[in-house]
């Protein structure tokens, strides 16, 4: 078992191996709530795949990881995980995005035993074609319902537009459509490729022994076979400029909301040097587009933008974008404003002032984010998941330096690679 | 839980929740109004107004480059209506002073805050006309973008046309029209006259010197003359007397359905709990009686859940579904409610909705923001208690006194959006 320590920011972590081939991390923390995360990497973009024993390549219908999430919670007998967590007095979740798929729980009693319910469930598939049919309207729900919602439409649409071929493109639930095409067969082939435990991670947190954990797992877990997945993206010849510069739905919405992304293909190969990039373009951002920002300013007073800018970056080993967001009544306006800006700043240079007090913000957030057993478990997983150490992140923030924060800007920051997606009311 | 009470001034109060569980410390500060619709527009405007510049800080980048030398401390508006009440004021985040390499931040906070309130910047006596304006923009934009989200929409909608002559249909934001009406001077007298007539709440949670906190805030308020008021209580409608049935129509995707119930439970009988523990066997989780049956066994819907509140006395359902299943759908969240009545509740359900409920409690003290709210909104309804307390009171619950709270409650209101086309 390794122990990592982290003594500014007094937290650290235990590591292991299970011999199932899990990997297991356990962050003590002295809380009332503890709270576990299972997590495969295993999202919507992997809809193309072999393992190496296979002679083809298998291509499953968009939208069969979340599927496959919500049917996992049955149970053979019809009894549903839930239920089961319900005995142990936990309350539970799962949630799937494009490159993973996470089973959590959270707490304050019966850990091992929740833990338990979440190792067992998560190994144990259980898919009829009636059970599969009966999830169907519930995801053709759930689908709907998203499609009345404007940040989520304004976010699928800007993914559509930035990327032609990158699988970031595909709706994380699906259509009503595809996946009308699942069946209990495709559902298990791949269940038994992405849910090896060599390929997922369960990450703790919460005032809890690792042995505790390790028992669970010995428990609970056999041994996987070792395998190795061999996953097309078929986005080898995806360029670096946007596919389209526009995106335009309409809602029944109370005025124009817009997001202008973007693309970025430049993605660090090193899993640090992407986390360094990631943090970097969060101090980017809070100097270009947050409240203190002059941009922000104008655009405010001009009545431009309502009631905030909002930036945000994502950045994975398979695909990277950064956007901001608001609502405005001239999204045009504020994209012309936006090329204006990036250039004139990119001429007079950033502010080295702003830049320290920018850094001091991402340095804040960072720390802010220890507070909660389900933020630290996340945090951990997902930087995980990506190669990244979420412990080593303060030395990270600390080595960015203003010339590595000004050349993103130059480099990043060209028309190109922009493109904005707008949600208008009906009618206009 | 609070472990000190410091009375800064005739009804208002610093109360401090200390504990060293958190990198952050967390401090609201709220002024308790009665919910009233001539009123209600311009008390939610004061804490827009008062943060967007102040003496010191003339504008809102000198506010925010403050705030990022305070290592990004968070400062937000707040509104909120619960029962009669409605509450308003500022929410502050900030990080622990152990993590800075310079500044006091806590100190630094406060000062800001009260900077906010007591030193708003002023011209000619009365708010800076562009910033009202901002403002008024900003609020009206706020409350038009409500329609955004068909969940809660539906769900405001349901309340005003179910609680047409109650506080409760009252916009928490107050109404366009008024809005519009608002002046620099009239928003200038609202924020005077709040700072001397309505009770006042401050909230400090975390490890800090509360008692440099409290006379800091005792000394701005030496130069405030006050005369609280008591916000009056109000009579709750116990019972429904007929159905009403209303069905709108809108551009959307997914129909809307939502339902709302008199309880007849009244907070004076300090029994929340049963109310709690009802709604969570109804529709309050992944294994309630709507999610186990509405949803998984006859797979109408994805979200379709109860929410019940300890001041107003409603239990409000709402589903997403297709417009043609709407009656399916009624009949068969009337008939879980039908289930509960009878006394139709397992053991095992019963015991799971008491350990969920449980849970729910004993995590308050893992976040600050919790903490305050359980103090807070128990202490507008008179009651002092703990997560412990009524953990306890949670265990002792029989299946007869929620089959009793069942039957008192009544359908009142069906409120129904949907698409264009259906």
């Amino acid at each position: 078992m390794l122990l990592k320590e982290n003594k500014m920011l007094g937290e650290k972590y235990y590591y292991f191996k299970h011999k199932s081939g899990l990997s297991v991390y356990v962050v003590p923390k002295k809380m009332s709530t503890s709270y576990a995360i299972l997590a495969t990497e295993y999202g919507a973009i992997d809809n193309k795949f072999k393992l190496s024993t296979d002679n083809e390549f298998t291509t499953v219908p968009d939208g069969i990881a979340h599927f496959l999430e919500h049917k996992l919670f049955e149970c053979e007998g019809g009894i549903d995980a839930f239920e089961l967590y319900a005995k142990t007095g936990a309350d539970a979740n799962a949630f799937t995005t494009n490159t993973n798929t996470a089973y959590i729980f959270s707490c304050t009693e019966n850990f091992d035993k929740s833990l338990e319910v979440l190792l067992d469930f998560v190994t144990h598939p259980y898919f009829t074609e009636s059970t599969v049919q009966k999830e169907q309207g519930i995801i053709g729900q759930e689908i709907k319902m998203y499609e009345d919602h404007p940040g989520s439409r304004l976010h699928k649409e800007l993914l559509k537009a930035l990327y032609e071929k990158n699988k970031v493109r595909i709706d994380v639930a699906g259509t009503i459509e595809s996946i009308a095409e699942i069946n209990a067969d495709i559902l298990y082939k791949c269940y038994n490729t992405f849910y090896n435990l060599n390929n997922m991670t369960l990450a703790v947190c919460g005032d809890i022994d690792p042995e505790i954990v390790e028992r669970a797992c010995d428990k609970m877990l056999k041994q996987a076979e070792n395998i190795t997945i061999n996953r097309d993206y078929e986005n080898d010849d995806e360029k670096p400029t946007v596919y389209k510069k526009r995106a335009v739905c309409k809602l029944d919405v109370a005025k124009p909301i817009f997001a202008i992304g973007i693309k970025d293909t430049n993605i660090p190969s090193e899993p640090n040097e992407r986390a360094k990039k990631s943090y970097a373009m969060e101090i980017l951002n809070e100097m270009l587009f947050s409240q203190s920002s002059k941009f922000h300013e104008e655009l405010y007073n001009e009545r431009l933008i309502f009631p905030d800018l909002s930036s945000g970056s994502e950045i994975t080993k398979h695909y990277s974008y950064n956007v901001i967001s608001s609502e405005s009544p001239d999204p045009e306006k504020v994209y012309s404003r936006f090329v204006e800006y990036i250039e004139e700043t990119k001429r007079n240079g950033l502010d080295k002032e702003e830049f320290e007090l920018s850094k001091r913000t991402v340095y804040s957030s960072y720390i802010k984010s220890f507070d909660s057993t389900e933020s630290i478990g996340e945090n951990l997983i997902f930087n995980i998941l990506d190669g990244a150490d979420f412990l080593d992140a303060l030395d990270i923030i600390d080595s960015i330096t203003f010339d590595y924060v000004n050349d993103l800007l130059k480099e990043g920051f060209k028309e190109e690679y922009y493109a904005m997606s707008i949600v208008e009311p009906i009618g206009k | 839980m609070i472990t000190k009470s410091i009375e800064i001034s005739d009804n208002v109060y610093l109360r401090h929740i200390k504990t060293n569980k958190f990198k952050t410390n967390y401090i609201s500060f709220d002024f308790i109004a009665p919910l009233e619709r001539e009123r209600a527009h311009l008390n939610s405007m004061l804490p827009l107004i008062l943060m967007r510049a102040t003496k010191k800080y003339p504008s809102q980048s000198e506010i925010n480059k403050r705030l990022q030398c305070l290592y990004s401390g968070n400062i937000s508006a707040s509104v909120t209506a619960f029962g009669q009440y409605q509450c308003f004021g500022m929410k502050m985040n900030m990080l622990n002073d152990r993590f800075s390499k310079d500044v006091s931040i806590t100190n630094g906070m406060v000062d800001l805050l009260c900077e906010m309130l007591f030193n708003p910047y002023l011209v000619n006596g009365a708010f800076d006309e562009k910033y009202t304006d901002d403002k008024k923009n900003d609020l009206i934009d706020t409350v038009e973008s409500l329609k955004n989200s068909k969940g809660s929409y539906a769900i405001k909608r349901l309340k005003e046309e179910m609680c047409k002559n109650e506080v409760f249909s009252i916009s928490k934001y107050g109404e366009i029209e008024n809005i519009k009406k608002i002046t620099k001077e009239s928003l200038y007298n609202a924020y005077k006259e709040a700072l001397s007539i309505y009770p006042i709440e401050i909230y400090a949670v975390g490890d800090m010197d509360i008692d440099a906190i409290a006379s800091k805030l005792k000394q701005y308020f030496k130069s405030i003359k006050r005369n609280p008021i008591r916000v009056p209580e109000i009579e709750l409608i116990k019972e429904a007397k007929e159905i009403k049935q209303v069905t709108e129509v809108e551009k959307i995707n997914q129909a809307r359905l939502v339902l709302g119930f008199r309880t007849g439970y009244d907070y004076k009988e300090n029994k929340y709990h049963i109310v709690q523990l009802f709604n969570e066997i109804l529709g309050g989780s992944p294994t309630s009686k709507l999610f186990l049956n509405v949803r998984e066994k006859m797979s109408l819907c994805y979200s379709c859940r109860s929410i019940v509140n300890q001041k107003d006395g409603l239990m409000i359902i709402s589903a997403g579904i297709e417009a043609k299943n709407r009656e399916i759908a009624e009949k068969a969240i009337i008939n879980q409610l039908e289930a509960i009545k009878n006394g139709n509740i397992t053991e095992e359900e019963f015991s799971s909705a008491k350990k969920s409920i449980i849970n729910g409690y004993i995590s308050i003290s893992d976040s600050a923001s919790s903490e305050h709210a359980w103090s807070f909104y128990r202490s507008l309804c008179g009651i002092n208690t703990t997560p412990q307390l009524e953990s306890e009171k949670i265990k002792n619950t029989t299946i007869e006194q929620i089959k009793e709270f069942a039957n008192r409650i009544t359908l009142d209101t069906v409120y129904f959006l949907k698409g264009e086309e259906e």
